[in-house]
């Protein structure tokens, strides 16, 4: 174990800091591993806390504040291209709003539990015009909570942490194929089942081109504007004549709706 | 949704992609009322 040790005394703070940064910019490197190695080590007296945290909080104060910034040029659009990366980007979109219009700016302190979430956050407070002092307040709060837990977990699980440490130093070199090679098939398998679903997604949709046909030839379906409150505030356009009712609404408004004609949904 | 409708599709893209398409749309407006007197 004396290997990876020397190792991460030497780059540890600056392995912390890029792969968390990594990680809230939205690679798809998990930063949690290194936190609890990091924890481990604090055990063992081999790094100390407050530059662990340090260079941790960093990391993720800055990516999340170039999401932020990004998500206050572009607006809503950029909700979208980061909700591309998840299985729907409308529900994704959707769903994201309205967590953020019931909880506001504290959902920041658990945003970094809630996968997803976790990355379309910081952009979407960009993109509701909140500013950038509350923002930094509570990212760093629940950005701490959540690297403070992975510290915390290293901590307390050292014993079990130096154990796996040192079967990797008795592997040696492959040791980092096995966890590159580990790597590489959990995004390989994330990669397929997200075309998977996105294709199945893609066949019960119904594209723009085919609706505008479908209008223009008199035989047009009802339309429904399902974005919630706040999207309508950013965004006041519609599709001509579609209906406006919230997802919440729809239960109690299915009246309205016909049901000899086909149906068609659409958020931001 | 099986509630009886015939048939309920989400539009692919939703209202970014109508517009990107360059396709019309029009704008909420909240329009006030004054009773006349």
């Amino acid at each position: 174990m004396h290997r990876i040790v020397t190792y991460l005394l030497r780059y540890g703070l600056a392995v912390v800091f890029g792969n968390v940064f990594l990680e809230q910019v939205g690679a798809p490197i998990p930063a949690l591993p290194t936190l609890i190695v990091a924890g481990a080590l604090v055990y063992r007296d081999k790094m100390d806390l407050l530059p662990v945290l340090g260079a941790a909080l960093l990391g993720s104060l800055l990516a999340d504040t170039i999401w932020f910034l990004i998500g206050r040029w572009q607006g809503h659009k950029v909700l979208r291209t980061v909700c591309r990366l998840s299985l729907s980007p409308d529900s994704c979109v959707r769903g994201t709003e309205d967590l953020f219009e019931r909880a506001g700016m504290p959902s920041l302190l658990y945003a970094k539990f809630i996968p997803g979430y976790n990355t379309i956050a910081p952009p979407l407070a960009g993109a509701m015009g909140k500013t950038l002092p509350s923002f930094l307040f509570w990212d760093a709060l629940g950005s701490l909570l959540w690297l403070g837990s992975g510290v915390a977990l290293g901590y307390i699980f050292h014993h079990a942490v130096g154990q796996v440490l040192s079967h990797l130093e008795d592997l040696g070199f492959w040791a980092g194929v096995i966890v590159g090679a580990a790597l590489a098939l959990v995004i390989l398998w994330k990669w397929w089942q997200r075309r998977r679903v996105q294709k199945i997604l893609r066949l019960a949709r119904i594209p723009v081109a085919e609706l505008k046909q479908l209008m223009d030839s008199g035989n047009a379906p009802t339309i429904v504007d399902v974005r919630n409150r706040s999207a309508h505030l950013h965004d006041p356009r519609r599709i001509p004549g579609a209906l406006k009712m919230t997802v919440d609404e729809i239960d109690a408004r299915l009246g309205e709706l016909p049901r000899d004609r086909e149906i068609v949904l659409y958020c931001t | 949704m099986d509630k009886g409708f015939t048939r309920v599709r989400p539009l692919e893209g939703g209202l970014e992609a109508w517009s990107e398409a360059g396709y019309l749309t029009e704008d909420e407006t909240i329009v006030a009322i004054r009773r006349p007197g």
